[in-house]
């Protein structure tokens, strides 16, 4: 089989595949530009829009005292109350109508007044974060990017996994990190760890390039862990009830393609 | 932007519109409709080479939609892109893997709600199967230049990576489909479906 042939076949066996019939033109978010009419308007909506900008900087610096985001973060989680946990469900609920849909709370952890709520349903997972003040965080759900746990193991791994296919056990079998694409509602904001587990595993910590390493949560075949934005993951430790490092994984591995 | 030669290289009156209409409507009208070629006329096949990507129809399609809803805000810049095609590819292909970046294992298993019957062409399922076994990089590559149809260049271009490492993974992908096809319990209907 030459290379043409081959490629013809691989072209005509994705044939099968096409747009579900919901999809439309996305002509709803906004129109072509025509012409110079944004151009025109450009200079003179510039002076007053950045006059008030910086009218509004100088009042909110001066009346709202300068303080780090998500100040009262811990790197080691707690349990989460029942009562905080039931709150934190409603706000996620109010918050959220769409991605969290047919999941169920799994687990929920604490870190300082931040509580966080893993939903999934075994295949799918969801996170949402909550706090005093911030407004519910979907990190992830359904139809935004999904946590969509690997379904089942390949009959064998791919000779060349230079970069992905195979299987990392034992510890962890997957990986998923937040981007951070400007799409994302918390880019900037916060970064987060989901990580598929291996039953054996009780425990995962996240190195970072500053700041004590995040313990993760592990709950239902998979752990979590977020932290403040300013830091990166540098590895990914798991570990057995006995303490017991069943792998470490570099986080450039990672492959952000 | 001058909407009298589009990407496609059509003329304001391919589209049923005076020559000499110069007012904003007018272009507008042009570029809505240029734009409307390029959604029909591509949606599918760059719809085909994120699905071979990331193996996810829902992802998939969320992603496809994002990049034509981009390049349509944007559509001054994307239609006198040299590639619009290779433009929106790359951007749904970035956004598919923006929210969570992975490493390892995903699924290699066809979405059972986008496979046809495999009595068509048997073939097929096994192929795809193939296909999603290869590793991301070499899926990328088949994506663009078997599925899209993209240049060495263009393709090296949209993925950060020279155009030699193009065709070394272009060379390793087709080698491997050769050889787990040569593994598959498949070498009849194979050979039948070459004629």
């Amino acid at each position: 089989m030459d290379e043409q042939h081959l490629g013809g076949d691989v072209r005509r066996a994705f044939e099968r595949y096409e747009m579900s019939a919901q999809a439309t033109l996305p002509v709803g978010r906004a129109a072509p530009r025509a012409g110079s009419r944004r151009a025109r308007w450009l200079p003179v909506l510039t002076v007053p829009v950045i006059a008030a900008a910086v009218g509004l900087a100088v009042v909110t610096l001066t009346l709202v005292p300068a303080r780090p985001a998500f100040a009262s973060w811990q790197a080691v989680p707690s349990a989460a109350d029942g009562s905080v946990v039931t709150s934190a469900l409603e706000a996620c609920d109010r918050a959220d109508d769409d991605h969290l849909t047919g999941l169920a709370l799994a687990a929920s952890e604490q870190r300082g007044g931040y509580t966080m709520l893993l939903f999934g349903d075994g295949t799918t997972y969801g996170l949402c974060l909550t706090g005093p003040d911030i407004e519910p965080i979907i990190l992830a759900g359904p139809g935004s990017g999904a946590v969509d746990a690997p379904g089942a193991p390949t009959d064998r791994a791919p000779a060349d996994h230079a970069d992905d296919g195979g299987a990392l056990a034992p510890g962890i079998q997957w990986i998923a990190q937040p981007g951070s694409g400007a799409a994302d509602p918390f880019a900037g904001r916060l970064q987060a760890l989901f990580i598929g587990t291996a039953p054996e595993t009780t425990r995962v910590v996240i190195d970072r390039t500053a700041g004590e390493p995040a313990v993760a949560t592990v709950a239902d075949g998979v752990a979590f862990a977020w932290w403040p934005a300013g830091s990166d993951a540098v590895a990914v430790t798991a570990y057995d009830a006995a303490g017991n490092v069943l792998l470490n994984v570099p986080i450039s591995d990672i492959d952000d393609h | 932007m001058d909407l009298t030669e589009t990407y496609t290289g059509r003329t304001v009156g391919d589209y049923g519109i005076s020559p000499d209409a110069t007012d904003a409507d007018g272009r507008a009208a042009v570029a809505a409709r240029s734009f409307a070629d390029l959604y029909g006329r591509s949606r599918n096949d760059v719809y085909r080479a994120v699905l071979l990507t990331v193996r996810d129809p829902h992802r998939a399609e969320d992603a496809v939609q994002e990049a034509f809803a981009r390049a349509y805000a944007d559509w001054d810049h994307v239609s006198a892109h040299p590639n619009p095609v290779g433009w929106v590819a790359r951007v749904a292909l970035n956004h598919a893997t923006s929210l969570w970046r992975r490493l390892r294992r995903e699924s290699s298993e066809p979405p059972p709600a986008a496979a046809a019957p495999d009595d068509v062409r048997p073939m097929d399922a096994l192929l795809v199967r193939a296909v999603w076994r290869l590793p991301r990089r070499q899926r990328q590559v088949v994506a663009l230049r078997i599925l899209l149809d993209q240049s060495t260049d263009e393709t090296a271009r949209s993925l950060g990576i020279a155009p030699g490492t193009v065709t070394a993974h272009l060379h390793r992908a087709l080698q491997s489909l050769r050889e787990q096809l040569g593994r598959a319990p498949f070498d009849d209907q194979k050979e039948s479906h070459h004629g």
